[in-house]
């Protein structure tokens, strides 16, 4: 349900509600619409009145005004390759900017944002596998992508432009150096042992990538970050704990490429009060949950018996 | 008392409520500090409004609207089902995730 911070209630909706708005149905990053990806089949084509020719298996993209209840929805085009061919990608991730504005992750790795109808921009991805969208800050105009390698884009919001682009597969000895300072010495090159020998044991292979890649992944890639005020950008990782590593938060200076200062989960175990504890989160929706940075540069993170906001830098 | 004194007291008493705003707040952190959020007890969830800082702490049977980490009291709003996380704040709405049991969605 939508509710307003007077206490009014705008929109509700229950368990029934299977196609718009539903369980996956979020609210776009300016409150004034819910928005929604929706793959094309028979309930969404009826429940939608989408036009015959959205061919099954194909995506919509939905929003509705909270204030008038109007609604769009936009049909997903990913087939525009060079060659005119459709695209054998699938969408990934979405968030709703507002009504009728939506920036979309595929599969490729490639963000696009779609506004009134049409693709205004597109950037094309550097890396195949699992893309998300780990924050939009309309402040600084941009919006951080985390690819499946693992590695940070900063794409200018308006124009589609990338900024830059941080992997710590690229960075090995940076992180090292970052990962080094926690008592861990050695930490990340175990892991990417520890992934290799698991991986030849089981015979399991990411897809789209090569052993030593996925390996390099989890120990020196990221699940997500956040734009900082200053310009820096908190990065975060649980992807090394499954083999023996574990996770981390640390500050990025995009200009220099360097990790700032000592790794945070460390910095607070020292610093929080008695009782608050922070455990670090993991995963995808975790930290989606439980990483928030606000305009004072504070970030906030649970502990065990309360929240807490730290200052970073 | 004179116009002109009128209004030196009234900006006086004007900056110092601003700055004991600003502390209520919490605006001004150091480097390092940290501040426990004491509204938002341990299972609740929590989320940000990115531009203006406010945060929304939902204890399952209401959500509190504070101004800031620093922000002890905040504004409280009763939330209706068996229960309900807060999973978005954008401007002045909140999206929550309810359980609403038996009751029927209106």
């Amino acid at each position: 349900m939508v509710l307003d911070t007077a206490g009014h209630e705008l929109r509700r909706w229950g368990p029934g509600d299977q196609v718009f708005p539903s369980l996956t149905t979020r609210l776009s990053m300016d409150g004034s619409a819910l928005a929604d990806m929706i793959e094309v089949n028979k309930e969404s084509r009826s429940q939608l009145a989408l036009p015959g020719d959205y061919a099954d298996g194909t995506f919509v993209l939905v929003s509705e005004r909270l204030a008038d209840r109007s609604r769009r929805v936009v049909q997903l085009r990913l087939w525009e390759d060079s060659k005119g061919k459709r695209s054998t990608t699938t969408p990934q991730d979405m968030i709703g900017l507002g009504p009728g504005d939506f920036l979309v992750t595929v599969g490729n790795g490639s963000l696009l944002r779609v506004q009134a109808g049409d693709k205004s921009w597109s950037v094309q991805g550097q890396a195949n596998g699992r893309c998300v969208i780990a924050d939009v800050d309309p402040g600084s105009d941009q919006v951080l992508v985390v690819d499946g390698r693992g590695a940070v884009t900063s794409v200018e919001l308006g124009s589609g432009e990338r900024r830059w682009r941080w992997s710590g597969a690229d960075n090995v000895a940076e992180v090292e150096r970052f990962l080094d300072q926690t008592g861990q010495h050695g930490g990340a090159r175990k892991v990417v042992g520890e992934a290799l020998n698991r991986m030849s044991r089981t015979g399991h292979q990411q897809a789209g990538a090569s052993d030593e890649t996925a390996a390099l992944r989890v120990a020196y890639g990221v699940e997500t970050a956040r734009a900082l005020p200053d310009g820096k950008v908190l990065l975060a990782s649980s992807l090394g704990v499954p083999y023996g590593g574990r996770a981390w938060l640390a500050v990025l200076d995009p200009q220099s490429g360097k990790l700032l200062g000592t790794e945070v989960f460390d910095t607070l175990a020292t610093r929080t009060p008695p009782g608050a504890v922070v455990r670090p989160t993991s995963g995808g929706s975790s930290w989606e949950e439980g990483l928030h940075v606000l305009p004072s540069g504070e970030v906030v993170l649970p502990a065990t018996q309360t929240w807490i906001a730290v200052k970073l830098q | 008392m004179k116009t002109g004194t009128m209004r030196l007291v009234l900006a006086v008493l004007g900056v110092h409520l601003v700055l004991l705003s600003g502390l209520a707040a919490g605006a001004v952190p150091e480097v390092g500090q940290v501040r426990s959020i004491r509204v938002a007890s341990e299972g609740a969830s929590l989320a940000v409004e990115r531009s203006s800082g406010s945060l929304a702490v939902c204890d399952g049977a209401s959500v509190t609207i504070l101004k800031g980490p620093g922000d002890a009291t905040g504004r409280r709003l009763p939330v209706p089902g068996r229960h309900a996380d807060v999973v978005a704040f954008a401007r002045d709405r909140l999206l929550l995730a309810v359980d609403w049991d038996e009751e029927l969605p209106g």
